[in-house]
Order: structure tokens, then C-alpha cells, then sequence
């Protein structure tokens, strides 16, 4: 007697017996496999969902809605440094402590 | 694809902060009253003007102010001097007077020193003929 059993035997032996089941267990098993199918897919389908995967018009709009949102943002930050560069340069603070403490006379300037 | 998109979120709400970090104050005037004593003291001459300076003049002046006490004494003595003859010029002069400072300023070391030399006489001539030089 064989110790062991392979692989293709066990194959084998299960097609053996599949042949051998009735019509009403071969269709249960059948309406078994399918629904095991569908969970599967929705199981996949809930995940990819999830992680944005898939529905891409949703994901275009997600990524246009981002896009805008940076852009208004660097537009305000781009904004903030102009006028910011603006007013350094427009600040006279330097040149009037400069004038007023300057060894030439004020009016040297003015008129 | 969702790690970029928190990564996204991330970089938005940095630029965001970043954008209201760099937000420029709000120009606010400050009364007279508002000041303290020692800026009082410095702005002196423009105490009766104050009120109609516009925000950013009086941000200016109050820049003058706070730099006052790291000037050596000569040159508070200086500013002491002028800040009067300072405050009663028009915006417009103001104005005028620093862009001729910022363009002096560029004239080379050599002619500059030139004209404060004739400036100087000029004063020391006014001084000896009993006319008192301008501040």
C-alpha cells in the first residue's frame, strides 16, 4: 500500500467524486461559489473605493479642487511678499535717521 | 494615491499658514495720545501734526523714535536739532529731500567730500557774519 499521496492523485479523486455528486449538490455548490464570487468583488470594490482608486471623475474633481486651493493660496503668499517687499522698500526709516544725523545740514537736501 | 493626497493637504495648509504668517498688519493710526513719553519727547515738533500724519509717516516717525537711543550722543543731538525743521516740511519735501540723499549717497567718496568741504565754509562764513547756519 502507498505511503503517500500526490497532488494529481488527490485531483483526481476529488474530479472522481464531483462526477459522482448528484444534480441538487452540484448546483448548491455551484450557487455557493458564485455568491462567494460577488462578495469578494464588492469586498475589492468597497477597498479601492476607499483608498480612491477608483471612481476617477471623483478624483479629478478632488485634485482640481486642490489645485485651486494651492493656487489661491500661493497667489495670497506671492501677494503678502510683494507688498511686503514693496513697503521695506518704501520704508524711509534708515534714510531719515540718516538725514536727520548727518553731518551735512538738512537743507542741503530739501531745497 | 491617498498618501498623496494627504501629502497634498499637508503642502496646502503649510502654504496657507505660511500666507497668513507673512499677512501684513493692519495700517492703524496712532493717536498722540497713544504714545509713550519717551516717543513724545523725540516727535516733540510733530505733537500739533500728529493726528493728520498719514498711518504710514507716523510709522515712519515712530521708527525714528525707536532708533533714537541707540544713536550715539552726537548724533541725537543732531536729530534733536532737526527734527523740527523736519516736521514742518510737506510730505512732498520729505519725499524729495531722500531721494536727493539716496542720489548724494552714490556720488563718489571724493566729490562728496568735496561738496560737504564747501558746505562747511559756506556755514563757517554764515557763522562769522553773525547769521546762524541751518540745522
Amino acid at each position: 500500500m502507498k505511503s503517500k499521496i500526490t497532488l494529481k492523485e488527490i485531483a483526481q479523486l476529488l474530479d472522481r467524486s464531483a462526477n459522482q455528486l448528484n444534480a441538487g449538490s452540484a448546483n448548491a455548490l455551484h450557487s455557493a461559489r458564485q455568491l462567494a464570487l460577488q462578495r469578494q468583488q464588492a469586498s475589492t470594490a468597497t477597498w479601492v473605493d476607499r483608498h480612491g482608486l477608483l471612481h476617477a471623475h471623483g478624483t479629478q474633481q478632488h485634485r482640481l479642487l486642490n489645485w485651486l486651493i494651492a493656487v489661491i493660496v500661493a497667489s495670497l503668499l506671492l501677494g503678502n511678499i510683494v507688498y511686503l517687499y514693496h513697503t521695506s522698500e518704501h520704508s524711509h526709516g534708515d534714510i531719515d535717521i540718516a538725514i536727520l544725523t548727518d553731518d551735512m545740514p538738512i537743507d542741503v537736501y530739501v531745497d | 494615491m491617498w498618501i498623496k493626497a494627504v501629502h497634498s493637504k499637508g503642502i496646502v495648509r503649510a502654504l496657507l499658514s505660511l500666507a497668513l504668517l507673512t499677512l501684513p498688519p493692519l495700517a492703524v493710526a496712532i493717536p498722540w495720545g497713544d504714545l509713550t513719553p519717551q516717543q513724545k519727547e523725540i516727535l516733540a515738533p510733530f505733537s500739533s501734526s500728529w493726528d493728520s500724519l498719514q498711518d504710514k509717516e507716523q510709522r515712519e516717525m515712530l521708527g525714528i523714535a525707536k532708533r533714537y537711543p541707540k544713536l550715539s550722543p552726537q548724533k541725537q543731538q543732531r536729530l534733536h536739532a532737526r527734527i523740527e525743521r523736519w516736521s514742518k516740511l510737506t510730505p512732498e519735501q520729505r519725499m524729495s529731500a531722500r531721494e536727493k540723499y539716496k542720489a548724494f549717497r552714490k556720488v563718489p567718496a571724493e566729490k562728496r567730500e568735496a561738496v560737504k568741504k564747501m558746505v562747511r565754509e559756506q556755514q563757517e562764513n554764515q557763522a562769522a557774519s553773525g547769521v546762524l547756519p541751518a540745522p
